[in-house]
């Protein structure tokens, strides 16, 4: 097991390495520079001391090789647009406001999917389960864009009962300002959650081991506590690690729209004005997050299943 | 140029290009104002600042004001955290905010000197200009009381306020200006605002030498005069507007430029500040700044503090109660503002920067060098409909010559026939013309509000009745004005544009900047048109003195631009801002110019004086739940 | 109690179908039972209309989704005859529109799909049945390409290969098959084991019978589910990077760039139609998949057959 790990925690390595690469690949061959939309009418000559005071007549495996140097010293650099910032620091201002983000999304869904797709299969076929399935899809028909723009549109302009961001990171924020979101972005983990738990579920009961504990006597409740929902956790653990990656990067909508300081804010905002370090730092947190995540899913299918073995065979 | 008005428009819409690279907006525009050699009779500086003191009222300040105080009580006198009395209708300190939508990217300068295209939000807050013009459009001292010009016209004399101390205690003196023009030309700050100051617009002794390398930055034409507060500065050429000119003029302090480079101010830690405000918070997602406490009283603001948050859509934000001020951005927001019945009270229409809506030529081109195809062009263009279905009456007039309607020298209705809507004319014309075209492109610039809706009317038209097809094509704006003023190898004009949308608006009220645009590439201009009598008329009229004749040449060259028809006047945009009910105090008020409420162009700032002005009103608690 | 539950696991007539099970081949046993649920029938519908609209776009649409007229812009559904879900901002025909959109949104989402679920298979197979060296070196291939943030990525990858239904369909494919291949890995990991695989095994049952005879059907089910996630999630992702600007270029309308226009028109209650429309096609037609993804799970999924005893 011990082995195991430490051989993944070298894949973590390998991953990053192959990853920052990869994006210096990317950001060097997009059309565009980070000092060519300032719409700043420089001389050639002007242009070029900038470009070499930053690396940027060398092609990208010399810059790539140069962070790497630095990185591994944990020196991720200084911002191309925010002059005298380093990365770092401008990371920190944004971090917060998206783990908060996720945390709360994560902590209504979350519970309430699994909750509600348990439910949902020991009640099959009956009024209960149709009304959970039926809402499961609602939620997750709707696009999240509608869901943002209509939750705006009603709730923010119309009733004025929420607000947008006022900049400032998300916990020092009145709840007015993070409910709306949280909750749209929550919304469709519930009914994906609901769907995967339901019909995990089902599988589970209709096992032979299943029937065979019901045979034996064992009672209801035992059997679903004891066995059905330890191998219900399989699809349950399996989607975490995109809804985590969700969290991470993809409530970048949700953090547009709304006018919230996190990092999938941030990192379009890099992309914008071509702010390489800030683009490459964001890409290897994120990066860094959903491997560590992705090993404790494996992790967890053991612990869940004894019969996955890890390292395979 | 239009500051305020273009930015608040811009920063309504959410698009991606507001989030993309906010620049300066307009400001590309004042880029190629090209107003070189407007020669304008500068100004008698006025006697004072145009400061509205506030009535002082009779109560001593000792009363710790009441939030909630009903309207009955007899009004306490309340002063601010920098000890500036409140007018008698203002809310007290704590809700003495005001909060705009900034725009989609803070920037990375606060300083026009520092940038002009890479300025964030509450930009120009730290210092006073050398000089300010009023809600009228006038021009009135800044930081500098007074001045006068020697007698071949080409050395001036700035006399600086004594009483502006930055906010590290030191004065403000000659020193800061002198190191802030030597920055603005020194190659390596790379400023992005060269041509300002350079020749054919404000003419510095030196400077475009400087900027090319050629002379040291020590022989530019900005130096100290006899003592700390007297500024001298040098022309190459007679230059009466220069003082107008120092509107954007706004000293950056030596000291800080030389310790922590030209954007000291984007950090909290290294602001320093003569201006109304200090910087509290910078950050990508917000700017706050506090009042300065040692600005001299008429600086001193009432407000506490300003706040910018990026909202991704300031009119949405208006709606939601979190900005007291926006723009009018789209058609929803345009419809919003005519039906809804708390906005439409609070939305007014104004000059903004007299800004006109124009297609152009390139009239060294075929078919566009055929003064028949041009005219048959100009009677395509149906303004009633474009004005009632497009922009609405609310926020353009049909335009049918460039100087829009209260514009010193405007020709008015008068040139109404020349380019009217009139398509049998077209087709006649047309065929008289003798040229047959089967194919146009036609190039919008993508920030003129509506723009590409109003293109593609347009289009429709000549395709309708001439059978021409006309492809519409939106091009951001620096791509576009790239495109526009590019020159060849051999520095002749060499534009990809032969056929565009595009705008412009004023930098100072006087005709000579607005026609000046028109002079012709030859002479710097930004369009191909060049018509030796039209420069003729304007270098005849420019440095008149009787305001009358000179009108009169104006409107000469006025009539021959549209009668040329080589640009296509459309409408005279009247932005439309909003403002809260609580937002309160002079600069707000109706002008001579500007009747209607709102601060007018450049909007809230230093520049106008308005940051020193405006406050919250007693009956923001009526509005406003609670301060971002 | 007990008893009730476990009656209500079992679908009405599940007997008697399997009664007849005996006569029938699968394929007709699974399409009866997909028959005999109304919801996958609605399903069926819902997507061979949008599907068959979606090709005979060029027929069906009374106007072409780029014409404009803007004398005739904004007129909501109902108040004009000519134009009957009424017209955009630019006096486009919205219903022209919509028909456009479902071909845009429908070839990029299910050809992304196809890409993702062929990739997912294949590796998640090699990696989850072979194990070993397999497994090391796909397993290291999932990480790197489960580990790229998705939307920053698919971003940085728009930026290179530019606008354009091709390149969102690759960008949003490429990094799409680490998850699914995950499951699959997972699900054939669980099955694997099973009692009768290794009974199978050991009687001598080669892998490739192993693999379609046992493994396959066993992991139908999960897949399924999640295509009939994939297909909307993939409408869902060119919305989004079309509404980013990395997506679909203008004037080519797609639901998810429709639904996205609306951003900027949130300030007026009468413009948010422009939405409300596309919206509900979209909406409809993710159902279409659930439905549809339902009934053939159920309509396929051996368990629920065990499960019917």
């Amino acid at each position: 097991m011990a082995r195991y790990i430490l051989g993944r925690l070298a894949g973590l390595a390998f991953v990053l390495l192959t990853v920052s690469f990869l994006t210096f690949f990317l950001m060097y061959n997009t059309p565009g520079g980070p000092f060519e939309e300032l719409n700043q009418p420089l001389s050639p000559e002007a242009k070029a001391n900038i470009m070499r005071k930053y690396g940027l007549d060398q092609p990208f495996y010399v810059n790539w090789w140069n962070w790497l140097v630095n990185a591994v010293q944990g020196d991720f650099g200084m911002s191309y647009y925010y002059p005298n910032t380093r990365v770092v620091d401008l990371f920190n201002r944004y971090w917060g406001s998206s783990l908060m983000l996720g945390a709360l999304a994560v902590a209504w869904s979350f519970p309430l999917g699994a909750v509600l797709g348990v439910i949902a299969a020991l009640k099959r076929n009956t009024i209960i389960d149709q009304i959970i399935t039926t809402f499961a899809l609602v939620t997750v028909t709707i696009p999240i864009i509608s869901l943002i723009f209509f939750g705006i549109a009603i709730f923010v302009i119309g009733l004025k009962w929420f607000g947008f961001n006022n900049g400032q990171p998300l916990y020092q924020q009145p709840p007015n300002t993070w409910v709306l979101p949280a909750f749209i972005f929550g919304l469709g983990t519930v009914g994906a959650l609901t769907r995967y738990t339901r019909s995990g579920m089902l599988d589970v009961l209709g096992q032979d081991y299943i029937r065979t504990a019901r045979a034996k006597g064992l009672s209801r409740a035992v059997v679903i506590l004891k066995h059905a929902m330890r191998n219900m956790l399989i699809p349950l653990v399996t989607i975490f690690g995109p809804v985590l990656a969700n969290a991470v990067t993809g409530s970048t909508f949700v953090e547009i729209t709304f006018a919230i300081p996190g990092v999938g804010r941030f990192f379009l905002e890099s992309i914008y004005t071509r702010d390489y370090p800030v683009i490459i730092f964001t890409v290897i947190i994120g990066a860094s997050i959903l491997t560590i995540s992705n090993l404790l899913i494996d992790l967890a299918y053991t612990l869940i299943d004894p019969r996955v073995r890890l390292g395979g065979h | 140029m239009s500051m305020s008005n273009s930015r608040k428009a811009q920063s309504a819409k959410l698009n991606r290009r507001q989030m993309l690279k906010i620049m300066g907006t307009g400001s590309v525009v004042l880029g190629l104002a090209a107003c070189g050699q407007a020669a304008t009779p500068a100004p008698a500086p006025t006697e004072a600042p145009a400061t509205a003191a506030p009535e002082p009222t009779q109560a001593p300040p000792t009363a710790a004001p009441e939030p909630t105080a009903a309207p009955t009580e007899a009004p306490k006198a309340m002063v601010n955290s920098v000890g500036k009395q409140l007018p008698a209708d203002a809310a007290p300190p704590e809700q003495q905010v005001f909060v705009t939508a900034g725009q989609g990217n803070p920037g990375q300068f606060l300083d026009i000197s520092a940038s002009v295209y890479n300025r964030g939000a509450l930009a120009d807050l730290y210092a006073v200009p050398l000089t300010r013009i009023n809600k009228d459009f006038e021009m009135v001292p800044g930081s500098a009381t007074t001045w006068k010009v020697s007698e071949d016209g080409n050395t001036w004399t700035f006399t600086l306020r004594n009483d502006l101390k930055w906010s590290d205690n030191t004065p403000l003196t000659a020193d800061d200006l002198v190191a802030t023009f030597r920055y603005m030309a020194d190659p390596k700050s790379g400023y992005d605002f060269t041509w300002y100051y350079s020749k054919g617009s404000g003419n510095i002794k030196n400077f475009d030498e400087v900027v090319a390398g050629t002379v040291p930055v020590e022989e530019l034409g900005v130096r100290k005069g006899a003592d700390d507060y007297e500024l001298i500065i040098e022309t190459s050429e007679v230059t009466p507007y220069l003082p107008r000119l120092f509107m954007f003029a706004m000293p950056l302090q030596a000291k800080a430029l030389a310790a922590h480079g030209p954007a000291y101010n984007s950090n909290p830690a290294t602001c320093v500040s003569c201006g109304p405000f200090i910087v509290k918070e910078f950050s990508p997602t917000r700017v706050e700044v506090v009042a300065n406490p040692s600005a001299p009283d008429d600086i001193k603001p009432f407000l506490e503090r300003m706040i910018a948050v990026p909202f991704p859509d300031s009119f949405q934000a208006y709606q939601a109660g979190q900005v007291d001020t926006s723009g009018v951005g789209n058609a929803a927001q345009v419809d919003a503002v005519l039906n809804d019945p708390t906005l439409s009270t609070e939305a007014t229409p104004d000059v903004g920067d007299f800004r006109t809506d124009y297609f152009f030529f390139d009239v060294t081109k075929p078919p566009f060098d055929n003064l028949k195809f041009r005219q048959a062009l100009s009677h395509l263009l149906d303004r009633d409909n474009i004005v009632k279905f497009i922009t609405k009456p609310l926020l353009a007039r049909p335009a049918y010559s460039f100087l829009a309607p209260g514009f010193p020298a405007a020709n008015g209705e008068a040139l109404k026939d020349i380019q009217r809507y009139d398509p049998e004319l077209a087709k006649q014309l047309y065929q008289e013309s003798g040229v047959t075209v089967e194919k146009l492109l036609l190039q919008v610039r993508a920030d003129v509000f509506f723009g590409a809706e109003i293109a593609q009317v347009y289009a429709d038209s000549i395709k309708q009745n001439l059978g021409i097809e006309v492809e519409v094509k939106s091009v951001p704006q620096k791509d576009y004005m790239a495109d526009l003023l590019k020159r060849g190898a051999d520095g002749k004009p060499d534009t990809t544009i032969d056929f565009g949308y595009i705008s412009y608006g004023m930098d100072y009220l006087d005709p000579s900047n607005m026609l000046t645009v028109m002079k012709g590439s030859d002479l710097g201009g930004r369009h191909t048109w060049n018509n030796k009598q039209y420069q003729d008329l304007l270098a005849q009229a420019g440095p008149m003195t009787n305001i009358e004749e000179r009108t009169k040449l104006y409107q000469e060259a006025e009539k021959l631009m549209v009668e040329e028809c080589a640009f296509i006047w459309c409408v005279h945009r009247t932005p439309v801002n909003l403002w809260k009910p609580y937002v309160k105090g002079a600069p707000l008020e109706p002008g001579k110019i500007n009747t209607n409420r709102g601060v007018a162009w450049p909007g809230v700032g230093a520049m106008n004086g308005a940051a020193s002005e405006i406050y919250i009103g007693n009956n923001v608690l009526d509005y406003r739940k609670s301060i971002p | 109690m007990a008893t009730e539950t476990r009656s209500s696991v079992l679908p009405a007539g599940a007997k008697a179908g399997n009664a007849q099970s005996r006569v029938l081949s699968p394929t007709q046993i699974a399409w009866r039972r997909f028959r005999r649920n109304r919801l996958s029938i609605v399903g069926l519908g819902i997507v061979t209309l949008f599907l068959l609209t979606g090709i005979f776009a060029p027929v069906l649409s009374p106007y072409p989704y780029d014409q404009t007229n803007l004398f005739r812009a904004m007129r909501q559904p109902g108040t004009d005859p000519a134009h009957a879900l009424g017209t955009d901002e630019l006096g486009r025909d919205m219903l022209s529109r919509l028909i456009w959109g479902a071909r845009v949104s429908l070839a990029v989402s299910v050809s992304a799909t196809l890409i993702v679920v062929v990739l997912a298979l294949v590796l998640g197979f090699l990696s989850g049945y072979f194990g070993g060296v397999w497994d090391y070196v796909l397993n290291r291939l999932f990480e790197v390409v489960g580990a790229l943030p998705g939307l920053l990525f698919q971003i940085l990858l728009m930026l290179l290969i530019g606008n354009g239904v091709l390149q969102v369909t690759v960008a949003i494919s490429i990094l799409g098959w680490p998850g699914l291949a995950r499951l699959v890995r997972a699900q054939v990991l669980s099955f694997k084991e099973r009692d009768f695989i290794s009974a199978s095994r050991s009687l001598g049952a080669g892998t490739v019978f192993i693999m379609s005879r046992h493994l396959l059907p066993n992991i139908i089910n999960p897949l399924i589910v999640a295509i009939s996630f994939a297909i909307p999630g993939y409408i869902g992702a060119e919305a989004g990077l079309s509404f980013l600007g990395y997506g679909i270029n203008d004037p080519l309308p797609s639901w998810g760039k429709m639904v996205g226009a609306i951003g900027r028109y949130l300030s007026s209650p009468n413009y948010l139609y422009i939405g409300v429309i596309p919206t509900v096609a979209l909406a409809l037609l993710v159902l279409g998949f659930s439905f549809l993804g339902d009934g053939l799970r159920d309509a396929l999924d051996p368990q629920s057959d065990r499960a019917n005893f």
